[in-house]
């Protein structure tokens, strides 16, 4: 393709989501995640799962981790880095606008009853509060000050490989050599 | 023109033990930056602290300059309040920060401050009922200037993760690696 004609890049992102843990041990039987992945206006999915569903699993050995290594893999194109996508799971993850693998972490909320009396329901019943539309925690805009606690990190590794993106203007790459693993 | 971007996230803070805890940004650039997607100031949930005594906000950034000269380099503001039982907040603390300009993927801790009780009696107050002072001039955050009349107390700290895009400024002759 002739160089002046470029308009789009390409990014590919895979990896996988490795692990959950609760630091104070898993209190629940069963887990299963469920991930959306959410984009900018500029962005367009090429191949790919936007949101899944992992397995149903239970920790092991190891009664703080519980194991899913579920596959994530999205190609998309694009003109304009704002937007860059993100990942839920009352955790967020933005997905690393570097070329390279990473490893990363985040912590989990959930959200808390505004009152007390949907505090004591919440415990009575064994059903905490969960969010209508979670996709709001990607933009950021009109939490409303929504009242959370936290628990538990998750784990998730992933590449990002690029096309073009470099022939556009865009330089995303550190001066010194970026050591993923540490 | 060159184009900056700025991804990223409000990750945690740390503030000791408060009962529930949330933050008001903004940025602040100097006059050849124009803002041209993204929203400049936002506040994040609130959140309790963790046995750890972290604040979870995870919340997303996601700022697209564009810029005619150097000069102002975006900076972060930050404000940080507390919301306790009774559903009152009153801040705890004050931060800055200047984003880096390299490429890549940045941490970057902001410690925080807040204006000190200084009266016997307002200490008490403090104490016991809660409440802080306020910044009547809150541009005093992001100046080295008119410093000298301000006491105060560290409070907590803040940690965010920036990823920095650059576009076209190798263009325009500017070196930054």
């Amino acid at each position: 393709m002739d160089e002046h004609h470029v308009t789009k890049f390409m990014v590919s992102f895979s990896g996988q989501l490795e692990y959950i843990t609760f630091p104070a041990g898993v209190f629940d039987d069963q887990l299963y995640v469920q991930y959306n992945i959410v984009w900018g206006p500029d962005w367009k999915p090429i191949t790919g799962l936007s949101s899944g569903t992992s397995q149903i699993a239970r920790s092991g050995r190891d009664p703080e981790k519980v194991v899913f290594n579920l596959p994530i893999e999205m190609v998309f194109s694009s003109t304009n880095i704002h937007g860059c996508d993100s990942l839920r799971g009352y955790g967020l993850f933005l997905l690393p606008p570097l070329v390279g693998t990473k490893k990363l972490t985040t912590h989990l909320f959930r959200p808390r009853s505004a009152t007390l009396l949907g505090d004591w329901l919440a415990w009575i019943i064994g059903r905490q509060p969960e969010l209508a539309e979670p996709t709001m925690l990607a933009s950021g805009k009109d939490n409303y000050l929504l009242r959370t606690e936290s628990y538990g990190t998750v784990t998730l590794k992933m590449a990002m490989i690029s096309k073009d993106l470099r022939k556009l203007g865009y330089d995303n790459q550190p001066a010194w050599q970026y050591n993923a693993e540490e | 023109m060159a184009e900056l971007h700025i991804l990223g996230q409000l990750k945690y803070s740390i503030f000791g033990n408060k009962n529930s805890l949330f933050c008001r940004y903004s940025t602040q650039t100097g006059p050849n930056w124009t803002l041209i997607s993204g929203s400049s100031e936002g506040q994040t949930l609130s959140g309790k602290p963790d046995h750890e005594g972290r604040v979870i906000w995870s919340h997303p950034i996601d700022l697209h300059f564009i810029t005619k000269g150097i000069q102002g380099w975006p900076k972060l503001l930050l404000q940080v309040s507390c919301l306790d039982s009774l559903g009152r907040s009153w801040l705890v603390g004050y931060g800055c920060c200047n984003l880096p300009a390299g490429p890549g993927s940045h941490t970057i801790r902001v410690p925080c401050w807040i204006p000190a009780a200084t009266s016997i009696t307002d200490k008490l107050r403090q104490h016991f009922l809660g409440g802080s002072h306020q910044l009547a001039r809150t541009d005093v955050i992001a100046l080295g200037t008119d410093r000298v009349n301000l006491t105060t107390e560290s409070t907590g700290l803040v940690e965010l993760e920036v990823c920095i895009v650059l576009r076209n400024f190798t263009q325009f002759g500017i070196e930054y690696k």
